[in-house]
């Protein structure tokens, strides 16, 4: 309990920052709108229509939950890059010398990343539901829906998190997530199916978090069903799990020093 | 005891940085830690602090081991660095307020309330650090180092870049906090005369070695007796001439600085007559006793 008040107090910390300013909440939500609004509606000349789980649908509900899933994706693997501002500005020496432990400050840091994945993702959502993506939403399916890409942005925020603790510059690690980034989002499901890929690619596809995501929100906001397929879910539920602890242990050996 | 340290190193892959250093600092003093930089100071307080694994040796402050109770040590110390770590974005309120909840204060209102009293910083809650000049946000940072009532406060470098006001400002807030709190300070600093006005106790540190430590009066006394003679001149060759007694040398735009140690009064009269009589163009002329200053130079420099 003392854990997640101390996350909970680094959270609220995080927040008078991003909503003190005003720029970085406005942007955070446009992007996705735009992001999507453009790469969906020029694609959907392309790919009128798209088959999933053996229902038809439109390209711009194939892809709505694709960008919903690459902003948690990036929202999450950019909670390692904070720790490098924080690093740059000095602010964790503040943080490193007080009493907080180690694996709060990491816990803290990813409940910042959930919510930001949030606000990115429903952002993309609600413009794929404005630019004609047929989406079924009940009240159980949408918290469900959350709950998943709250997993997938833990994973991958707990990847930065672990990515900032074995590469010493932001510099390099801004170099290192971009070059990873693009990689990681086509070698998935989030932009098409796996099935149309080439064989090598629905390889690398079935070992990426990102497909699982996608998939088990598809799932769930295209098929309709109530919970995903423990075949979409549970790989990335345990991937999750694996990720934060990976992050706390790397956090607290690194930054410990002791 | 406060502070024990016992035979600390910590190497830098190539650089020793701190060498087998060895002190104590007694309660409720003010102990000064003084070198050039890069002589290991920082490197110290980070690793008293926990916020780095000493190479060998050991410490303990306010009674806990600092390898194996990190976390005990960190609840009973504040940090004060050289510069400014907090959230400029946020105001000072803000801040102070989230150090409190991290450092787990109770009666929190109660303590916000206190250190902004003794901070005098009422009327500056709610303004942006970014908004505040040097010396205010050099008071923000102790105001949060105090907030957990520290046993040990770790101050680097406190007043570096301030003014000589807002310098003596920050000298009697220190001064009030050992004397109201009882608490005990672990000083860093450039300024002989910031250590010689507050500290207790100063070592001083040079190449990662502790080269000195006592009371600045007992290591004045140690080299008193001799005189300095401080000198301006355009003759260049008087560093010749007086190699051997020359304490420092800086040349400034136009004019040529030379500290001159000496043994005795006589002396000291005996060498003006001489450089006088010699028709040497004399710009200024400074005599007096020495000072932490002159025990410094002495001591990094060998001279």
């Amino acid at each position: 309990m003392k854990a997640l008040k101390a996350a909970i107090y680094v959270w609220q910390r995080d927040m008078l920052l991003w909503f003190g300013g005003a720029f970085f909440l406005v942007v955070s939500t446009i992007e996705p709108m735009a992001y999507l609004g453009l790469y969906a509606l020029s694609m959907q000349g392309l790919v009128p229509s798209i088959q999933y789980g053996g229902k038809i649908v439109t390209y711009i509900t194939f892809v709505a939950i694709g960008i919903a899933v690459t902003n948690a994706y990036t929202s999450g693997i950019h909670a390692g890059f904070q720790i490098f501002i924080e690093n740059i500005e000095g602010t964790s020496e503040l943080l490193l010398a007080s009493p907080l432990k180690r694996y709060e400050l990491v816990f803290g840091r990813l409940l910042s990343a959930l919510t930001k994945t949030l606000l990115m993702s429903l952002s993309a959502l609600f413009t794929g539901i404005l630019i004609g993506a047929q989406l079924t939403v009940s009240a159980g399916s949408f918290l469900f829906g959350l709950f998943t890409l709250c997993l997938c942005s833990l994973s991958f925020g707990s990847i930065g998190v672990t990515l900032c603790t074995k590469i010493k510059s932001g510099r390099a690690y801004n170099i290192v997530i971009n070059t990873i980034g693009l990689p990681t989002m086509f070698s998935s499901s989030a932009f098409y199916p796996r099935t149309v890929l080439p064989y090598p690619l629905q390889l690398l596809a079935s070992i990426n978090p990102l497909s699982y995501t996608a998939d088990s929100l598809r799932d769930i906001l295209i098929i309709g069903k109530a919970f995903p397929d423990a075949n979409n879910f549970l790989p990335l539920a345990f991937f999750s799990v694996f990720a934060v602890f990976l992050a706390s242990w790397f956090y607290s050996k690194i930054l410990t020093r002791i | 005891m406060s502070i024990e340290v016992f035979s600390l190193s910590k190497r830098f892959e190539k650089t020793q940085a701190v060498k087998k250093i060895s002190f104590t600092v007694k309660e409720k003093t003010i102990f000064g830690f003084l070198g050039p930089n890069g002589a290991g100071k920082t490197t110290t307080i980070r690793m008293l602090c926990t916020m780095l694994k000493p190479t060998s040796g050991t410490a303990s402050v306010a009674g806990y081991d600092i390898l194996k109770e990190p976390e005990s040590v960190r609840e009973v110390i504040g940090l004060v660095p050289q510069r400014s770590l907090m959230d400029g974005e946020l105001t000072v309120m803000q801040n102070l307020q989230f150090y409190a909840k991290i450092c787990r204060v109770k009666e929190r209102e109660r303590t916000l309330r206190e250190v902004f009293a003794l901070m005098g910083l009422e009327d500056y809650k709610a303004k942006k650090l970014t908004q505040l000049s040097g010396g205010y946000r050099k008071r923000v940072e102790i105001a949060r180092a105090l907030l957990n009532r520290p046993k040990v406060l770790f101050l680097d470098e406190p007043t570096t870049g301030l003014d000589p006001i807002a310098r003596r400002i920050v000298w009697d807030i220190i001064r009030d906090i050992v004397r109201d709190e009882g608490t005990t300070i672990f000083l860093t600093t450039h300024y002989m005369e910031e250590a010689q006005e507050l500290c207790d106790v100063v070592a001083i540190i040079d190449k990662g070695e502790i080269k000195v430590l006592g009371s600045p009066s007992h290591l004045i006394q140690s080299i008193r007796g001799e005189w300095i003679l401080k000198i301006w001149t355009r003759e260049p060759q008087l560093f010749t001439d007086y190699g051997p007694l020359l304490v420092s040398k800086k040349t400034e735009t136009g004019s040529n600085e030379l500290r001159i140690r000496l043994t005795s009064q006589d002396e000291v009269i005996r060498t003006l007559t001489c450089l006088l009589g010699n028709q040497v163009a004399l710009e200024n002329i400074e005599i007096r006793q020495p000072t932490l200053e002159d025990v410094f130079v002495q001591y990094v420099k060998g001279l």
